[in-house]
């Protein structure tokens, strides 16, 4: 256990010394056309790091009901009458998604695009299930990485086209929190976000454990 | 016309034609419940068994509210070859969610017919329309204060009594086994006509739900885990609110302790002392339900018997860990409850009831809940254990007997093992069976891992049936396999059910491997 204590250590280290001083760039000003937003965010702290760079990105109303699906059905139902017309953007763990997305098809909701995120020490895998509203977010997803020596895989499962874009595999990976806040506003919007180098600060992997992350991203129409 | 007009196009049937079965179906359905936008046909693809979303892409969804729009559905279906799926909720979660097991049929959605038509206290039956929930009728329970009981499976508040009892799910009380407590269905057929079984075939019939049988042949079986028809109405039993509910938790020690705690547990399950389906999850099941993975080990391959043993004596979980529960009069628990005491001490297990348990312990509520019909997603914390979103459940039928299901634990673990996924399993205590649930978890994000989930459960399928072992369901990806392992005869009386009532084939092709 020693040994494997360690190296979760020193994978977090430096994942964290790189995420620091990743040039982030994101939008200076909110995005005000298209569809109100509701942002979704577990309280992991990934999640709501993901919610301050969407902060920085488009205005947004924060929704936590939604985060309650796993205890709350009847609430998260309403929520989604509440919210209709509105665009639902957000980060929960693997538990909670897949409940959600099936209230959100029974409320009627378009599901733009789905995201799967898992860092490990080894290597860092997201997949994205697009749509034609968002085919080639992986592309955009990707411009903006910097390199964290950390392997990267994005994938693209075209949902309503027979085959997938291929896996690519390069060895970039940091900021990737930033670039999926800002290609999400985007989607959900319909506006590209202007982009300028800020400041955040970088959610705080103190332990190696803390590079193991599996959860899930999503961008609704409802 | 663009390329990505339909998110999939039915076997055989041209864009054009399908449009013009489109305008057919929002005629007979209104505009709005017909959906083949593809951004809202992607929710009813996704799908957490290990297969790619595009092979079970739907064409598009339908949801009718009454039985006449089914009807007219079904015309349309036949007029144009465009087969349906029908789904109740879609929650099927590892067996193949609400996606169909073909690409291009079209989702049959019976969300929107949910009325509950009657729950009799009296005689302790409901009858529901087929996109009800448990949700629904526990909400209803309460509001009319009635003394009944459900019985749920895992995801209760999304599911539906119909669709688990059409799959032959289970729950966890005295009612667990669901299709032996269901009573009479209503079955809109592919030509268009209605069928209801047993007593509800009679006018002004008013033992539709008291009686199971009806005359002549017995139908209601041909229509769970089948496509011979669309079931938009069901009745089913509930069980009379009991005085007394004691439930108990006895923790074995280690792994081949599943024969003593197996053998222990048959003549109390056979004499009806333990009237419930209870569980016996092993030690990884209950680490599953709150843990992640890689806060034990993160190391690839199966994750070794020593490590989940020293996690599971640190949080006190047992090897093997018995639920199960007493219910009745308080005489009738006091007897009971004497006989249970005396098996389990002297079979050397930690028996605990109550009073001895942390009343925040998660792990003891959600088990206490399901067990007296209390909704719970408890469950649902496994599919953090390794994230990714993929699970599939693997459930081989055993013996209730302690040899068998030790082989089969031995059977299983080697074979997960060879593909590095875990064991984490549960058996569930039938009246002399044990349903065996292998939860199959991986990471959808992981080729690798998805290519080996997908091999392994082959494999298990294939091992399995060579020591004389069926599953009691299967998920969408391997129901021809499944299907072709319970043999050439089976298979053509399927086959020749389903041309005789469905003989274009319209309905759920491919279901449990019937397609013509």
């Amino acid at each position: 256990m020693t040994a494997i204590t360690r190296r979760r250590a020193l994978v977090g280290t430096a994942g964290f010394s790189l995420l620091a001083s990743a040039p982030f760039t994101f939008a200076t000003r909110h995005v005000a056309a298209g569809p109100p937003i509701v942002a979704v965010a577990t309280h992991h702290r990934v999640a709501q790091a993901f919610i301050t760079h969407l902060t920085r990105t488009t205005s947004f109303v924060d929704a936590p009901v939604f985060t309650e699906v796993l205890h709350k059905v009847g609430a998260v139902r309403k929520a989604f009458e509440q919210y209709r017309g509105c665009a639902v953007i957000g980060m929960v763990g693997n538990d909670a998604y897949p409940v959600l997305e099936t209230l959100a098809r029974d409320a009627g909701a378009a599901v733009l695009c789905h995201g799967r995120h898992a860092l490990t020490p080894i290597e860092n895998r997201h997949v994205f299930l697009t749509t034609p509203t968002s085919a080639g977010v992986s592309a955009e997803f990707m411009r903006p990485l910097v390199d964290d020596g950390i392997p990267l895989h994005v994938e693209e499962r075209v949902l309503v086209e027979r085959g997938s874009a291929p896996a690519r595999t390069v060895g970039a990976g940091g900021g990737w929190i930033e670039s999926l806040a800002a290609v999400y506003a985007s989607m959900a919007t319909g506006v590209p976000c202007q982009r300028r180098a800020i400041t955040i600060e970088p959610p705080r992997p103190t332990t190696g454990r803390s590079m193991n992350l599996n959860i899930e991203s999503f961008v609704m129409r409802v | 016309m663009t390329d990505n007009e339909f998110a999939a196009l039915p076997p055989g049937v041209s864009a054009e034609r399908f449009r013009a079965a489109i305008a057919k179906f929002r005629d007979a359905i209104g505009q709005e419940h017909v959906v083949v936008s593809s951004e809202r046909v992607a929710p009813y693809a996704k799908i957490m068994i290990p297969e790619e979303e595009e092979k079970h892409m739907p064409a598009g969804a339908l949801m009718p509210k009454t039985v006449e729009e089914v009807q007219k559905i079904v015309a349309v279906c036949n007029e144009y070859k465009v087969p349906v799926w029908p789904i109740s909720t879609g929650r099927n979660f590892g067996y193949g969610s609400a996606a169909p097991a073909k690409r291009g049929s079209m989702v049959l959605d019976l969300r929107r017919m949910n009325r509950i038509i009657e729950v009799n206290e009296e005689l302790g039956y409901a009858l529901v329309e087929a996109g009800c929930t448990y949700q629904q009728l526990a909400d209803y329970i309460e509001e009319h204060d009635l003394a009944l009981w459900l019985d749920t499976p895992m995801p209760a508040p999304i599911a539906s009594p119909t669709g688990n009892t059409l799959d032959r799910g289970v729950g966890y009380t005295p009612y667990g086994e669901h299709f032996l407590f269901q009573c009479g269905m209503e079955v809109v057929l592919a030509n268009g006509k209605v069928l209801r079984t047993g007593m509800g075939a009679l006018e002004n019939s008013n033992t539709w739900q008291v009686f199971k049988w009806g005359y002549g042949p017995y139908l209601d079986g041909i229509f769970t885990q089948s496509n011979y028809g669309i079931v938009t109405k069901m009745g089913f039993w509930l069980m009379p609110r009991p005085p007394v509910y004691k439930p108990f938790l006895v923790k074995y020690p280690n792994q081949d302790d599943i024969v003593t705690a197996i053998d222990t547990i048959r003549p109390l399950r056979m004499n009806q002392v333990i009237a419930n389906a209870g569980t016996v999850s092993n030690a990884l099941w209950e680490i599953a339900v709150g843990t992640r993975r890689f806060e034990l080990w993160e190391e690839e391959g199966q994750i070794p018997d020593e490590i989940v043993t020293a996690y599971a004596k640190e949080k006190g979980y047992g090897a093997w860990n018995v639920y199960a529960a007493l219910y009745g009069t308080e005489e009738q628990v006091a007897v009971n409850w004497k006989m249970v005491k005396g098996a389990f001490e002297s079979s050397g297990g930690t028996l605990m009831t109550e009073n001895d348990m942390d009343p925040d312990d998660p792990l003891w509520q959600y088990r206490k809940d399901m067990m007296s019909g209390t909704l719970s997603m408890q469950e649902f914390g496994m599919y953090n254990w390794r994230g990714g979103g993929g699970s599939t459940w693997f459930a081989p039928v055993s013996q209730a007997r302690g040899s068998e299901t030790l082989k089969q634990m031995q059977l299983a673990k080697e074979i997960t093992k060879k593909y590095g996924i875990d064991y984490v399993a549960l058996f569930i205590i039938g009246w002399r069976d044990m349903h065996h649930i292998v939860d199959l978890l991986y990471d959808r994000t992981d080729p690798r891992q998805m290519r080996g989930a997908h091999d392994c459960y082959g494999e298990l399928l294939k091992r399995f049936a060579k020591q004389g072992y069926g599953v009691y369901r299967a998920n969408t990806a391997f129901m021809d396999e499944v299907a072709e392992l319970y043999g050439p005869v089976k298979h053509e009386v399927n086959l020749a059910l389903k041309r005789a009532l469905d003989p274009n084939g319209i309905i759920a092709p491919g279901k449990s491997g019937i397609d013509i």
